[in-house]
């Protein structure tokens, strides 16, 4: 089973206390849109995770078998820390190069358009990122670190970043130096001209010292987040896309086999072509769409039973044929659209919605969900929850409209 | 240290000299060279004895083949352009190169490595006959012979010689001539 799946209800909690502790002090530091967005993201990364790891992972013990130097024995404390220490300076290239190179900006920008900065934002992880992420780990195949070691080495570097996307702890002092912090990747999330293209790091900031992309965060001129294009949207898939999408828009127009194919590889906004336009904070404006607040709270709970299903197909890889998982899968991806068409009051979403409602009662029909036989309890429940919603929804919260 | 390793030593000065040469007027070929380079090296050790190289050499060789050569091939191509005159462009077609060259090789498609540095030459040996830079020319043709030199005595259609040998010669032989008449016409341009 994934790890992640383990880890779900740590990230739930954690965040729930997070919301809390910054309500208390007065800092407006979620926003139930945003927020939903990230942890569809993160979801939908999961999802793609799953497929995208049967060739990934397959073609890092291919070359692992074929050209390794050696085997790393996976009984000595020492060599797991130094493969994590390897794994780290990898990661370190790899995230540098997302953000230098347009073709892998397009996997990563998905981890950036959050406006917000919190424990949900670490959670905002890209779908497409291992088209060509994957070249990053060679080394440590060649270099003979075995695929377990690889994947426990490269599930730690992950998790470690999770607790440094808050902004409720402040700085740590020495800790500062070596390690990535909340402070030090506050400024990898700003779009503040002295963020740009700054820490990279994973585990260790000492990378990004060694390297000349280290910045301090300055309190005199407080992050805003985000990019400089904004996303715009809380569709979870579009968030995935759209830059996908820009690049292969800007490579059609461009004129040439070379300017065509310069558009992938040029830096995220092309090549700089004399002084760029500073950062404005002062004319920042966060994405809103004013969602109802009933909406929001509508949403989030929907989201919840998605995040439940999540944990069932992560936990029921091993029993669901291929063409199960990408049934489950489409039918996750579906709801999410839902949801973030909701959130973003799109006309056709409150349709899509009630007929979403209406297949999952239908579902509890059904002798069992992907393997998953519900007592009569739990699918009297889901029938009740079903129903009450759309009605719910075509009675009609108020109106969603876009901010001035 | 055997022949082959011999021949890879000679690979691997010649390599150090274009990157030692070239890395501030021309990092494409300069990077080009390094990647070269790094698999001589590594074929040094290989083959002086220490067998747990084979694999990392092998890697580097395809590396080698699938983004070394297009990159050499382009930045002679075309000398004016980003990805010739720096390093941090250069760097981006190489990604993208590697991504592909060796999902492609996994996959069982062994011919694109060898296919694209034989295309690679033949554009650099076609790109100096028309710009009439006969020593460069040369250093394509030579670096076209001895790749299929190679093939035919791994294929066994020719005896007679190492085709390892063979190959690390060619490459040096032919890297030298290119980057020396190439960098030679540079500087008559300049004057």
């Amino acid at each position: 089973m994934s790890p992640i799946v383990y880890a779900f209800p740590v990230f739930l909690v954690t965040m729930g206390v997070e919301a809390l502790v910054a309500r208390r002090r007065g800092l407006a530091i979620y926003d139930v849109p945003d927020a939903v967005t990230s942890l569809q993201t993160g979801m939908l990364s999961q999802i793609a995770g799953v497929f995208a790891r049967l060739l990934t992972f397959a073609l890092y013990v291919a070359v692992y078998d074929r050209f390794a130097a050696g085997t790393w024995p996976t009984d000595n404390i020492l060599l797991w820390g130094v493969a994590l220490l390897l794994y780290d300076f990898c990661y370190y290239w790899n995230h540098r190069l997302n953000h230098e190179v347009g073709v892998l900006w397009a996997g990563h920008v998905v981890h950036h358009n959050s406006e917000y900065y919190n424990l949900s934002t670490a959670l905002r992880q890209s779908s497409t990122s291992w088209v060509i992420g994957w070249i990053f780990t060679l080394p440590l195949a060649v270099l003979g670190v075995p695929p377990v070691m690889l994947a426990t080495v490269g599930l730690i570097d992950l998790l470690y970043q999770y607790w440094v996307h808050t902004q409720l702890v402040g700085r740590i002092g020495w800790f500062e130096k070596i390690l990535v912090s909340p402070s030090n990747h506050r400024v990898h999330h700003g779009q503040n001209d002295y963020c740009i293209d700054r820490n990279y790091g994973g585990i260790l900031i000492i990378w990004d010292r060694m390297f000349g992309t280290y910045a301090d965060e300055r309190a005199v001129e407080p992050v805003v987040f985000g990019v400089k294009k904004p996303l715009a949207s809380f569709n979870p898939v579009w968030a995935n896309l759209h830059y996908w999408a820009e690049l292969t828009g800007a490579s059609w127009r461009a004129s040439g086999w070379r300017a065509k194919l310069g558009v992938w590889l040029a830096p995220p906004g092309g090549w700089p072509d004399g002084p760029q336009p500073g950062f404005d904070a002062a004319g920042f404006r966060r994405f809103d769409r004013h969602t109802p607040t009933a909406l929001r709270w509508y949403v989030l709970g929907h989201y919840a039973v998605i995040n439940l299903m999540l944990a069932h197909f992560l936990a029921s890889l091993d029993r669901l044929g291929m063409a199960q998982q990408v049934g489950y899968a489409v039918v996750m991806t579906a709801m999410m659209l839902v949801l973030g068409g909701l959130l973003e009051g799109r006309a056709w979403a409150r349709s899509a919605e009630v007929v979403r409602l209406l297949a999952l009662a239908g579902a509890t029909l059904l002798p069992d969900w992907f393997g998953f036989a519900a007592p009569p309890g739990v699918r009297a429940a889901l029938v009740a929850a079903a129903l009450v919603s759309a009605l719910w929804l075509v009675r009609g919260p108020a109106r969603v409209v876009q901010a001035a | 240290m055997n022949g082959a390793g011999a021949s890879d030593l000679v690979l691997a000065l010649v390599c150090a000299v274009v990157i030692l040469t070239q890395r501030r007027a021309r990092p494409g070929v300069a990077l080009a060279a390094g990647l070269i380079g790094l698999a001589a090296a590594i074929g040094v050790l290989r083959f002086s004895g220490l067998v747990a190289m084979t694999g990392p050499n092998k890697f580097a060789s395809l590396l080698s083949a699938v983004a070394a050569f297009p990159l050499l091939a382009f930045s002679l191509r075309y000398p004016a352009s980003r990805v010739a005159l720096h390093v941090g462009a250069a760097v981006r077609p190489l990604l993208v190169l590697v991504a592909a060259g060796v999902a492609l090789n996994m996959a069982g498609v062994t011919a694109w490595g060898p296919a694209l540095s034989l295309g690679s030459v033949l554009v650099m040996l076609a790109t100096m006959a028309w710009r009439r830079q006969y020593v460069a020319a040369l250093g394509a043709l030579v670096l076209l012979g001895g790749m299929l030199a190679t093939l035919a005595g791994r294929a066994g259609a020719v005896t007679g010689f190492n085709p390892v040998v063979m190959l690390h010669l060619g490459l040096a032989t032919g890297l030298a001539l290119l980057v020396a008449g190439t960098a030679r016409a540079r500087t008559a341009t300049a004057n």
